[in-house]
């Protein structure tokens, strides 16, 4: 009676008696599990090499540009601007940006780009790095240089299909003004499905000073600036919202944003989506179990004789109870073990084919096991209650 | 010193609106070591008398008392441990669990006694070659003889040394040959002091027993006393 492991090995026994039926009964608990195994896992892969991405960008970089609402004007934003932010004590970092469309030219080759005027500190702020060459210094913006930093996709169109593998030192005409260029950007690496987002980049980017004297242009599209370690975004849009207000007039209207808020509402969007499948992988589990249930309904109107055998000699009605009991929940584990087994291997398999470092969640594993375990017993106890309550001679009657 | 002692024991069916009386204010009292035979008509209650005696079956009314407990009173795990180490069972149809082996099936009340896994198989063996079946411990039940199979039964309810042994018609799905044989372990048995009460159709099945109790329509009738 308290031999745990005969009791085991009976259970199994009666299970290998009747292999498909236990396979078929097993199979909703499998494809269960399979789903919450999968679903956990690749969305839980997918946050964090998203939450990467966003962070490879540099979580605390954000944006601040001149909008304008219904009831407000549009004021845009000027040097003042720039250098009132780059006052402020939580801000680390300032660039402003400047875009513009020219004809870019080297030699009979034309490109139409956008050119981005922008300070040296635009790059740190980015977390771009250099491939080639350098980017331009505080010295080079500050004397209007005509120098120029431009992307792999430039690259691509203006040297390397003319045999040109390293553009650094050569001239490249941007409308009618000539600019060497001093560096080639590093391509963003992504993991995410952000990536086909960024794409080829082909843009060229030039001392935002440059841009004011060459071009005559001096409308900032607008200010990237990095908050210094620890300050909240909400803080820091309020306090901003109630400068800009002061500095720029009452009616005026200032966009932001901030990747460390992006960061956390994609998180709690992914986290919402991973609930819901979940979910539904807890309902399947939970239709496994009814055909847990009535398997073992069947199995004790089968084995009615058997029961009453067992009773007459000494079985009591507890030792009855975790026979059945047994049989169910060894057959949801067993089916939670496969479940877990294929679900891993095409969580495997789908990882590999996005290109996403394989992963599966632990948690999805303690979760499905535990899952199960609850599924065998509360499905199995009401059949195993039935089986246990008989009365041996009414049992040992049945035909 | 009684065994069993019986007061007034009756045992009616309810089908529907009409009652039948299976077993009809059964007084009786059977002593330790004796050896009884039931006799009687079919349908006349012989197998309701032995499944009240033998704790499978409760009463409608009456008192029983088994070595000097009122089995009335007792819960089901007081009842299943009576069934387990006090009774021994003999069917007719043998009723051995058809996927476990003979040593297995001789192990199961020995497994709900708790008896330990070593001793389990020593002791299922041991009964196994007592009733002349040393070879056939792994074989299924379907792959034994109607004979072979009662006496794996008849190893198994001696596995916890029953003091009582009840046997239902045991030889009634066999041939002549093997039944004698079978009543050849009862008589040996009932030599080293065990409680023997056996239903039969047959006398000469009856003879080997002290006492043969007729029962008709749910009445115990008579006792005949049988001379050796
Ligand atoms: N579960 C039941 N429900 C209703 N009536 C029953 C039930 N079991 C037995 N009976 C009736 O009780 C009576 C006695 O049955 P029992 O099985 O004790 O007879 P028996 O003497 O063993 O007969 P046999 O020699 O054929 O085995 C019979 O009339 C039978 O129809
Ligand atoms: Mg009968």
């Amino acid at each position: 009676m308290n031999d745990f492991w005969e009791e085991l090995v009976q259970s199994l026994g009666n299970l290998k008696g009747n292999k498909t039926r236990s396979f078929l009964t097993m199979l909703g608990v499998v494809v269960g599990v399979m789903a919450i195994i999968g679903i956990i896992s690749i969305g839980e892969a997918g946050k964090l090499s998203i939450k990467k991405d966003l962070e490879s960008f540099g979580s605390n970089l954000a944006a601040i540009w001149a909008d304008k609402r219904e009831d407000t004007v549009y004021k845009p934003l000027n040097n003042y601007d720039v250098e009132f932010l780059r006052s402020l004590p939580f801000i680390k970092d300032v660039s402003p940006t400047l875009s513009l469309y020219r004809e870019v030219r080297r030699s009979d080759k034309r490109l139409d780009c956008p050119i981005m005027g922008v300070s040296p500190s635009y790059f740190g702020l980015n977390n771009r790095h250099i491939e080639k060459g350098r980017f331009f210094s505080s010295f080079e913006n500050n004397n209007f240089r005509r120098v120029c930093v431009i992307t792999e996709g430039i690259k691509k169109e203006l040297f390397e299909r003319h045999g040109i593998d390293d553009p650094v030192g050569h001239v490249v005409k941007i409308g009618d003004f000539p600019f060497f260029v001093i560096g080639v950007m590093k391509k963003i690496e992504l993991q995410s499905f952000l990536s086909s987002f960024v794409g080829e980049e082909k843009e060229i980017y030039v001392p935002e000073r440059t841009v004011k004297t060459t071009f005559g242009i001096s409308r900032i599209n607008y200010i990237l600036f990095g908050l210094k370690e620890g300050v909240k975004p909400t803080a820091a849009r309020k306090s901003l919202t109630s400068m800009f207000r002061l500095r720029k007039g009452r009616n005026t209207y200032y966009g932001m944003q901030f990747v460390e808020n992006q960061i956390n509402a994609f998180s709690s969007v992914m986290n919402t989506v991973t609930m819901i499948i979940t979910l539904i992988g807890a309902l399947s589990l939970f239709v496994g179990g009814v055909g847990i249930m009535n398997i073992m309904f069947i199995s004790v109107t089968e084995r009615t004789r058997e029961i009453g055998i067992r009773k007459s000699l000494g079985a009591t009605q507890v030792t009855i109870l975790r026979q059945f009991l047994n049989e169910a929940v060894i057959l949801s584990l067993l089916g939670a073990f496969a479940g877990i087994a294929i679900g891993s291997l095409v969580t495997l398999a789908v990882e590999g084919l996005i290109k996403w470092k394989p992963y599966i969640s632990p948690g999805a594993i303690v979760l499905s096991v535990f899952f199960s375990l609850i599924i065998g017993v509360v499905f199995g106890i009401i059949p195993a209650k039935k089986a246990s309550a008989l009365h041996p001679i009414d049992a040992l009657r049945y035909e | 010193m009684n065994l069993i002692v019986l007061k007034k024991i009756s045992k009616i069916y309810k089908m529907g609106k009409v009652e039948v009386p299976a077993l009809v204010d059964a007084d009786l009292q059977i002593k330790k070591g004796e050896y009884l035979a039931i006799m009687g008509p079919s349908g006349s209650g012989k197998s309701t008398l032995m499944n009240v005696l033998g704790c499978l079956d409760v009463p409608t009314s009456g008192e029983y008392y088994l070595d000097s407990k009122d089995v009335g009173k007792l819960n089901d795990v007081e009842m299943a441990s009576i069934r387990n180490q006090m009774i021994g069972f003999v069917f007719q149809t043998f009723n051995l669990l058809p996927r476990l082996n003979a040593r297995k099936n001789v192990e199961l009340p020995l497994i709900y006694a708790g008896v330990k896994r070593q001793e389990r198989h020593i002791r299922a063996d041991k009964l196994l070659e007592s009733v002349g079946l040393s070879g056939r411990a792994e074989h299924l039940p379907s792959e034994l003889s109607g004979g072979e199979r009662q006496r794996v039964a008849i190893a198994r309810s001696l596995a916890n040394d029953p003091h009582l042994i009840l046997a239902d018609e045991p030889t009634g799905n066999l041939d002549s040959k093997s039944g004698e044989e079978i009543m050849k372990i009862f008589d040996s048995l009932n030599k080293s002091g065990v409680t023997i009460i056996v239903v039969t159709h047959e006398n000469f099945i009856a003879e080997h027993a002290d006492k043969s109790i007729h029962i008709l329509d749910g009445r115990i009738e008579r006792i005949e006393v049988h001379k050796k």
